[in-house]
């Protein structure tokens, strides 16, 4: 089973930012510069969620995804602010393949990971859950990994799975643009309580916290950002390297 | 008063900067030694054009050489530098993003000895203890002047019930310690991390790399401090506190300061001062970590972290002024170019003025009154130009989200 | 050659606008059929698939497509992808029981495996009957995003391996074909296998 190898873009449109611990707003290009440059580097996927839009309670930017569709010929994932079947509707139209929510789903109404999957199909139902880490327990965070919610992420994984969910995005807030690996207890943790795809990010650095992630927790793919947005890494790289270490992916 | 102004001597209306989301309620820094009930304050100054002071000193700002700049630190650092093993440049803070920036980069870019010096929160909060020792895990050493606690909360407690300013004596010691242990430790340079005049206050400050020494020195005799709003002679002679129990609170004297060579810089001058930038610089460089959570009345996580006495500040300046934290925040970043005015004015309405829920507690009982009279005290300084009541509630008269424009 | 390709568009589901993209890049002209009229003005049939296969059917019906367009694809090359392919079957197990457009001998159950599903990522086909579509392409891989799979015995033109368990992942019977994977989100292969369909 190849894993996947996935671009993040962290939106504040017009700008892909890089925020450290969901905090901060560094520029570090645009969307469809950056989309374009990760396709051409092999990655098997791009995510595109728009950071701010649930934060800012305004509505989704849709000019800038439907440009950054155009430049990709690989699934395209986009999120930030979705609120409605309508809001899943129009990012199909305009080229996602599958749509990612958080906010809205765990502050607000749950159902609509249930209505969502039964218009579009559980495969275009994306949970992004945004981990934050107690003593005892992981906490689901919204509204750009600042919001508490009380739930328990173990939970929430488990629940969105019987509501329909396709597949999680797995985020930690602890250790997201710092560069120094990933929670891998909690990746396996998760990965190993659901039978949907887990994609696992926050925290590469360098390549051996690819590898470590991959056997460790073995998710369904890994999203990577910082390390693509600085020019430490790219995906050609990184796919190279996990060959040689024996891990299947895609070519 | 005249009845041209409101409480505090405030503009009756209220304008907003037409660049960032700051108002003309805002009031520049006191000389907080000095401070007394009903003082008038003055307040951010906008031009013509309907932009604040602070907007154009950010605009001021794009056009400063910087490389300049960095030259005259070095040239400072150059002056000061010791090789002898002693320390040669005192860097207040507590662990904070900004004085973790300064003492990093003095130490590793400009090569100089810093020792940390801190006059801590009186009431520390977990994340604030936490970078405090991750400040001293990127190697330093610091002093810090634990206060006369007893003291101490008498003049918070005073300082709120009188002036509505619970942070006072926060601030009065923070500024005088460290001249006080420059002059102590016979270390001339202090640096600290930020620039005040960065907020708005007196523009002309942010033309010299040194801090006025009106700030933090003055001949002064007993007769004229007042703390808390209490004056000085009342706290010895009616509330049982000693002369040597105030030493923190006095201004350093003026004759020791000259005599040590104490110069106070703030590297604002001589390094452009982004707060977000400050916070990646600290996130990149040590184990600073934000705030477990979005900060009670803004939307951030990167700034003021580490004493719950600021959670009440924000709110007595909403009380007074009509200014919360996300207003503060949001006319940072905006200037600063983060954030869109616009988006700013959604956080602003979003978050502003928020209760103080989460240390409310902790902070009436350090004050020792109860949260019904902490509700009854603020209502003293509520500006009655800027609030109404509406259905038991009050409401600001003109928020920004309701600015025609 | 200025043929023209219809892409079906049924509702709100239905990624029509990655399919177009990506036939234009191949280098065709795309109309986007909403009505049954539209249909006897193009050469070649897309049938898109983001969806459920029950709302699929339902969409088609009620849009009054259904007849219309089991009629054309008689007479023109049509390509199913992912549930467009699906709801060629007999009938589909996806949220109930539903007839789907009956030109295929299968049906449409959920995928049962011993690894995460829906199936997403890239994997291989397996030739088993070649044909045109597919030429130059036994080597590539494609982008699946399924947690249904069809179930025939007739008609199968590849088989991709998945956890252990063997699925189709491409149909052909006549004129037309069916791919259980995104050629669209394929890369220059999907693009390849697009322009393999402009010249059949």
């Amino acid at each position: 089973m190849r894993t996947r190898i996935i671009a993040k873009l962290d939106v504040k449109p017009p700008y892909v930012v890089k925020p450290v611990h969901f905090e901060g707003l560094r520029k570090m290009g645009s969307p469809v510069e950056l989309a374009k440059k990760y396709y051409e580097q092999g990655a098997d996927e791009v995510m595109y969620i728009d950071i701010v839009a649930s934060l800012y309670q305004r509505e989704i930017v849709f000019d800038e995804i439907e440009k950054t569709a155009n430049e990709l010929f690989i699934p395209f994932g986009v999120g930030g602010g979705v609120r409605s079947v309508e809001d899943f509707s129009k990012l199909f139209h305009i080229g996602a393949d599958k749509v990612i929510l958080n906010t809205y789903a765990v502050q607000e109404n749950p159902e609509l990971i249930n209505q969502a999957a039964q218009i579009f199909g559980n495969q275009a139902v994306v949970v992004n859950i945004e981990a934050k880490k107690w003593d005892t327990w992981y906490e689901c965070y919204t509204d750009c990994g600042r919001i508490r919610s009380g739930k328990n992420v173990l939970q929430w994984a488990k629940e969105v799975e019987e509501r329909g969910a396709g597949e999680i995005l797995l985020q930690c807030v602890d250790s997201d643009g710092r560069q120094r690996g990933f929670d891998v207890e909690l990746s396996k943790l998760i990965v190993e309580s659901v039978k949907i795809p887990v994609v696992v990010s926050s925290g590469a650095g360098k390549l051996e916290d690819i590898k470590e992630l991959i056997q460790y927790a073995k998710p369904s793919g890994v999203a990577v950002a910082s390390v693509l947005h600085y020019d430490k890494l790219t995906i050609r790289e990184i796919k190279e390297y996990l060959r040689t270490c024996g891990i299947e992916v895609s070519k | 008063m005249s009845e041209l102004f409101g409480k505090y001597g405030l503009p009756l209306e209220v304008k907003f900067c037409k660049k960032c989301t700051m108002n003309n309620q805002r009031p520049s820094s006191t000389v907080e030694f000095k401070q007394k009930e009903g003082e008038k304050k003055r307040t951010l100054v906008f031009g013509e054009d309907g932009v604040c002071e602070a907007c154009k000193y950010a605009e001021r700002k794009k056009t400063i050489n910087w490389d300049e700049r960095h030259k005259e630190l070095e040239e400072l650092c150059n002056r000061f530098r010791r090789n002898d093993g002693r320390y040669d440049v005192v860097v207040p803070g507590s662990g904070g993003k900004d004085s973790v920036q300064a003492a990093h980069i003095l130490k590793y870019k400009y090569n100089m000895n810093p020792i940390l010096i801190t006059w801590p929160p009186a009431l520390y909060t977990d994340i604030g203890r936490r970078n405090f020792d991750s400040w001293l895990d990127a190697g330093f050493a610091n002093y810090a002047y634990n206060q006369n606690k007893k003291l101490h909360r008498f003049l918070t407690k005073s300082a709120f019930l009188n002036l509505g300013h619970p942070f006072q004596p926060f601030i009065l010691g923070q500024k005088n310690l460290a001249p006080r242990l420059s002059v102590l430790l016979d270390i001339p340079l202090v640096i600290f991390g930020e620039n005040e005049a960065e907020y708005g206050n007196a523009i002309e400050d942010n033309e010299k790399p040194t801090r006025d020494p009106k700030y933090y020195s003055a001949e002064i005799s007993i007769s004229d401090l007042v703390l808390g709003g209490v004056p000085a002679k009342d706290l010895i002679d009616d509330f049982g506190f000693k002369l040597s129990d105030l030493e923190a609170y006095f201004p350093v004297n003026p004759y020791e300061i000259e005599k040590t060579g104490t110069e106070v810089h703030y590297l604002g001058y001589y390094v452009k001062w982004h707060p977000q930038d400050v916070y990646y610089y600290s996130v990149e460089n040590t184990n600073f970590m934000p705030n477990d959570y979005r900060t009670e009345g803004s939307f951030s996580k990167y700034s003021s972290l580490d004493d719950k006495i600021d959670w009440l500040h924000y709110h007595t300046t909403t009380i007074k002024f009509g200014i919360g934290r996300a207003t503060y925040d949001s006319a940072q970043e905006v200037r600063n170019g983060d954030i869109t005015r616009d988006e700013g004015i959604a956080l602003i309405k979003r978050f502003d003025g928020e209760f103080p829920e989460q240390y409310i507690k902790d902070c009436c009982d350090y004050m020792d009154i109860s949260l019904q009279q902490y509700h009854d005290a603020i209502e003293k300084f509520r500006s009655p130009h800027l609030w109404n009541k509406i259905n038991g509630k009050w409401e600001l008269k003109s928020p920004i989200w309701k600015e025609n424009r | 050659m200025s043929q023209v390709i219809g892409l079906i568009n049924y509702g709100i589901a239905g990624n029509i606008h990655s399919i177009k993209k990506a036939i234009k890049e191949a280098g065709g002209v795309v109309k986007v059929i909403s009505v049954k009229e539209e249909l006897k003005s193009v050469d070649k049939i897309v049938l898109p698939g983001v969806g459920s296969f029950k709302d699929a059917m339902h969409e088609l019906k009620s849009d009054d497509l259904f007849d219309e367009l089991k009629k054309a694809i008689e007479t023109k090359p049509t390509l199913g992808i992912c549930l467009g392919m699906q709801i060629l079957s007999t009938l589909g197990f996806e949220y109930g029981k539903t007839e789907g457009l009956n030109l295929i001998d299968a049906e449409v159950k959920p995928m049962l495996v011993d690894a995460k599903v829906p199936h997403m990522g890239f994997g291989n086909i397996q030739i088993v009957k070649s044909n045109k579509l597919l030429e130059g392409l036994e080597n590539e891989e494609f982008y699946f995003m399924h947690s249904y799979e069809m179930v025939n015995y007739t008609d199968i033109a590849t088989l991709s391996n998945y956890g252990g368990h063997q699925f189709v992942s491409a149909i052909h019977k006549n004129n037309l074909y069916g791919v259980q994977f995104h050629p669209e989100k394929s890369r220059e292969a999907g693009i390849k296998l697009f322009k393999n369909f402009l010249e059949l």
